[in-house]
């Protein structure tokens, strides 16, 4: 029997994980695939967000031997930073670092310890989180289940708190995804492999979701008039913690919160609620555990909102008390003494509707503007840093 | 729990160090406790539904064979199918019956209407409560021993390979093979790993890949041509049979390593030759209880009136079990119907052996084009739609007839493709069933075939959507 489970049963997965891992996952697929990403095409989301998530691997193991800054965060970041105006800035300034636009479509604050193995690098000088309103939730984003995933970090940062049986299928694909490159690039390998079969593979031209130049879409034009704040509602999570001290009553809201289906991740709004709910929501607790990281890395570690305006169509937080998402990031940061760029500093980019192209995303133009700001405040924290450690 | 799931492939492991860590005994009930849990997955309290399937059988076989009498012995298996099917029929159709009753109603004219209870079906409900009917009966008859134990009995119900969607088994076949088992034997644990590769192959590559383009098309969101129609119906044909026989093919392969022979499901259905043959060789497990459990019962020797009128009444309850909507219904009469011709057509019709070759080509044609159509009313949302995509498939004279069919030139290509390989293993591996093709390889190749294998499956896999049969 014994002679069986290895030869038959274990010798195969493990035939995969090297397929998997070393053929398919070696440096020059990686290159390979990498320089072939897809845009952000409806049908092809998956592999776009996969595609970025396979930059950053790829630039992870490409070591160009400057110390390095990552600005991880959404695809407010992901369109939002021009990094090779950054850098050119930078080198003017005279400031040795390379900076990395490390922008993942939807990413949540949850996701920074799992994603640790590509940013916790040893030639990483310092990581810039800018955050979303909606980053901080304690909902998991399914698609980036199977691909963003580090299975200690999230049994570490969950517990059995907010544990749930709808959840398991996901997390079972986050440990698939995790252990086998194939799984966490599949849906990128699987265009590759047919776009490439088909010979319609084309060179990525532009670092972008959105073809630098083109216009600026009409709907994003209006400005909500600002509604009531209205408190959010409580979601499932805040009735759990809300009992929490009660014993029976701890158990039982526990255990519905374990049965209770998940919904599955559609809108925006109900995340930013969920931000705003409690101070220990899974999106806080990753914040600060990636603090803790960044700190026992030595790396130094910058907070700070993307721009963010609110648009009459989308309306995602309308009419939400976001600015205590603000205050909560405020305690954190004063709490582990990291530097934040307060929002004030980006008033000016979030009052000008003609610098985005919706929402979430910055314009062209708004980019720039942006990314100067960036470069500018890099440099001062950085000398700040530096000076900092000249002084110890 | 799909199997298409990255949570099943945890679950096997566990279940495989279970039973390789574990004794005969425990391994039985071990595995029943695995069966339960994966059963859970779904919706927790149902499990309590198929245990109490479970008591209520065991309980009446066990009196069932402590009495002579035969009344008593009657009685008991009366009370056994009125429990089972009860619970069938109370969580699967009472909402259709009750719809039925007020559309009847309301054409009636009267006001009254039947309240429309909206129970969740159990998945699997239709294939354990026939699998313990098959046991009580089967008892009954005096053609299966009692199971010694009752998780003996509760593993042949509930053994989680063939619990949500069959095959449906027989205790008189399954409750021996319990009693001398031996999980991960190497040859069955082979042949096991190579059916369980071709399934998941058939479920995740062809079913998953052509699902998109079948709910596509079947959706009506747009006009579409007759011939787009035509190839709606062709990809959810290859989806429906990659779907259900690939499910088939990942339980009969876990059956073989866990050291149990679950029945073949599907014989290369499409290559029939006439319908009759076509429910020969599809969804076998289910046809072959119809025949014994329902159709022989009815009476065999009767005459042609009667035996036409039995063909359709079982037809119609195989259309009802699929689904409680008329659309089944209607399905399942056409196919009847159809069954009902092939007899005529075979007792009159004589082929001339020089033209046999052609008769079987043309025959087998006929049926595919003929199992395409009935295919529409198992996939439409339901009776009108089912009609109006009919007819706008077969108004051959339209002029926008071919209109729009570019759009699917490379779905056609992949699909060419898979049918020239299902074709080829048609021709190499028919009647071969129980001989293992990788097994008959060196080991290293073997190791390269199948890790080969699971990396192309897992890469081309599509968007992963539920089995259909979990509805049933």
């Amino acid at each position: 029997m014994a002679k069986t489970l290895i030869c038959e049963i274990l010798s195969p997965l493990f035939g995969l994980f090297l397929i998997s891992n070393w053929f398919i996952g070696s440096d020059n697929v990686i290159r390979f695939v990498e320089a072939h990403r897809p845009d952000r095409v409806k049908d092809l989301q998956i592999a776009h967000a996969e595609g970025q998530l396979l930059h950053i691997e790829s630039r992870s193991r490409n070591d160009t031997g400057k110390p390095r800054v990552l600005i991880v965060g959404s695809s407010s970041v992901f369109n939002g930073v021009d990094e090779h105006l950054i850098n050119a800035m930078l080198a003017a300034a005279g400031a040795n670092f390379e900076v990395v636009n490390c922008g993942l479509t939807g990413m949540h604050a949850y996701e920074l310890p799992m994603l640790r193995q590509w940013l916790l690098r040893s030639n990483v000088a310092g990581i810039v989180y800018l955050y979303n309103y909606y980053s901080f939730s304690d909902d998991l984003y399914d698609m980036a289940l199977p691909m963003r995933w580090n299975t200690l970090e999230f049994a570490r940062l969950n517990g059995i708190y907010d544990l749930r049986l709808s959840e398991l299928d996901n997390l079972a694909a986050g440990v698939l995804g995790e252990s086998l490159f194939l799984v966490r690039y599949r849906q990128l390998l699987r265009y590759t492999a047919i776009a490439w079969s088909a010979g319609h593979l084309e060179t990525r031209t532009y670092p972008y979701d959105f073809e630098p130049g083109r216009a600026r879409p009409e709907t994003t034009v209006r400005r909500t008039k600002e509604p009531a704040v209205e408190e959010p509602g409580l979601t499932l999570q805040d009735e759990v913690y809300g009992k929490h001290d009660a014993l029976w009553d701890g158990i039982v809201a526990r255990w519905r919160l374990f049965l209770t289906p998940r919904e599955p991740f559609s809108r925006i709004r109900p995340p930013v609620e969920s931000s705003l709910s409690r101070h220990n929501t899974r999106g806080y607790r990753g914040l600060e555990r990636f603090v803790e990281l960044t700190r026992n890395a030595k790396i130094q570690f910058v907070v700070g909102p993307v721009p963010e305006p609110n648009f009459k169509k989308f309306d995602y937080m309308g009419g939400l008390p976001v600015e205590r998402i603000d205050r909560r990031i405020q305690e954190i940061t004063r709490k582990y003494g990291i530097v934040l760029l307060g929002r004030s500093e980006i008033a000016d980019i979030e009052k000008k509707d003609q610098l985005f192209r919706d929402p979430i995303h910055l314009y062209d133009n708004g980019r720039s503007i942006y990314s100067t700001y960036l470069a500018a405040r890099l440099q001062e924290v950085l000398r700040n840093s530096n000076d900092a450690d000249t002084a110890k | 729990m799909s199997f298409a799931s990255a949570t099943f492939f945890l679950f096997l492991a566990a279940a495989i160090t279970g039973c390789a860590v574990l004794g005969r005994q425990s391994r039985i009930r071990f595995l029943l406790v695995m069966s339960l849990l994966f059963y859970s997955a779904a919706y927790p309290p149902h499990v309590l539904l198929l245990l109490t399937s479970c008591i209520v059988d065991y309980w009446i076989v066990a009196l069932m064979v402590r009495t002579k009498h035969p009344d008593l012995r009657r009685g008991l298996l009366v009370l056994s199918l009125a429990v089972n099917l009860g619970l069938l029929a109370t969580f699967k159709y009472s909402g259709f019956f009750a719809t039925t009753a007020n559309q009847i109603l309301a054409a009636a004219g009267t006001k009254v209407t039947v309240p429309v209870p909206s129970l969740l079906l159990p998945v699997g409900i239709s294939f354990y409560t026939f699998q313990t009917l098959s046991y009580t009966i089967d008892v009954y008859r005096g053609l299966c021993q009692p199971a010694r134990s009752f998780s003996e009995f509760a593993m042949f119900v509930s053994f989680f390979p063939h619990l949500a969607a069959g095959p449906i088994l027989r205790a008189r076949d399954f409750l021996p093979q319990i009693r001398g088992h031996e999980p991960f034997q190497r040859e069955q644990t082979v042949r096991g790993i190579e059916l369980m590769l071709v399934g998941f192959f058939k479920k995740c590559v062809v079913a998953d890949n052509c699902a998109p383009l079948v709910n596509q098309i079947f959706s009506g969101g747009e006009p579409m041509s007759g011939s787009t129609l035509w190839i709606g119906c062709l990809f959810f044909a290859a989806q429906i049979y990659g779907d259900f026989s690939g499910y088939s093919d990942i339980a009969r392969g876990l059956g073989y390593m866990f050291g149990f022979r679950i029945p073949v499901n599907f014989e290369w259905p499409y290559f029939s030759r006439s319908m009759l043959e076509f429910w020969q060789r599809w969804h076998i497990t289910l046809s072959s209880f119809i025949r014994d459990y329902v159709y022989i019962p009815l009476g065999i020797r009767v005459g042609r009136l009667r035996l036409t009128f039995n063909v359709l009444l079982v037809w119609l309850l195989c259309g009802l079990w699929h689904g409680a909507a008329w659309k089944f219904v209607l399905w399942g009469l056409y196919h009847g119907a159809l069954v009902v011709a092939t007899h005529i057509a075979g007792n009159r019709i004589r082929v001339p052996e020089r033209l046999r070759l052609a008769a079987n080509t043309l025959g087998m044609g006929l049926t595919f084009v003929l199992v395409l159509i009935s295919w529409i009313f198992f996939r439409s949302a339901d009776l009108t739609t089912a009609w109006t995509y009919l007819r706008e498939m077969l108004y051959l004279t339209n002029s926008s007839f071919f209109g729009g069919i570019g759009r699917y030139k490379v779905a056609l290509a992949w699909l060419g493709l898979a049918a020239l390989a299902h074709a080829i293993t048609y021709v190499l591996r028919y009647d071969v069933d129980e001989l293992s093709l990788l097994w008959r390889l060196p080991y290293t190749v073997r190791l390269v075939a199948v890790t080969g294998t699971i990396a192309v499956t897992i890469l081309f896999s599509g968007q992963a959507t539920s089995f259909i049969y979990f509805q049933f």
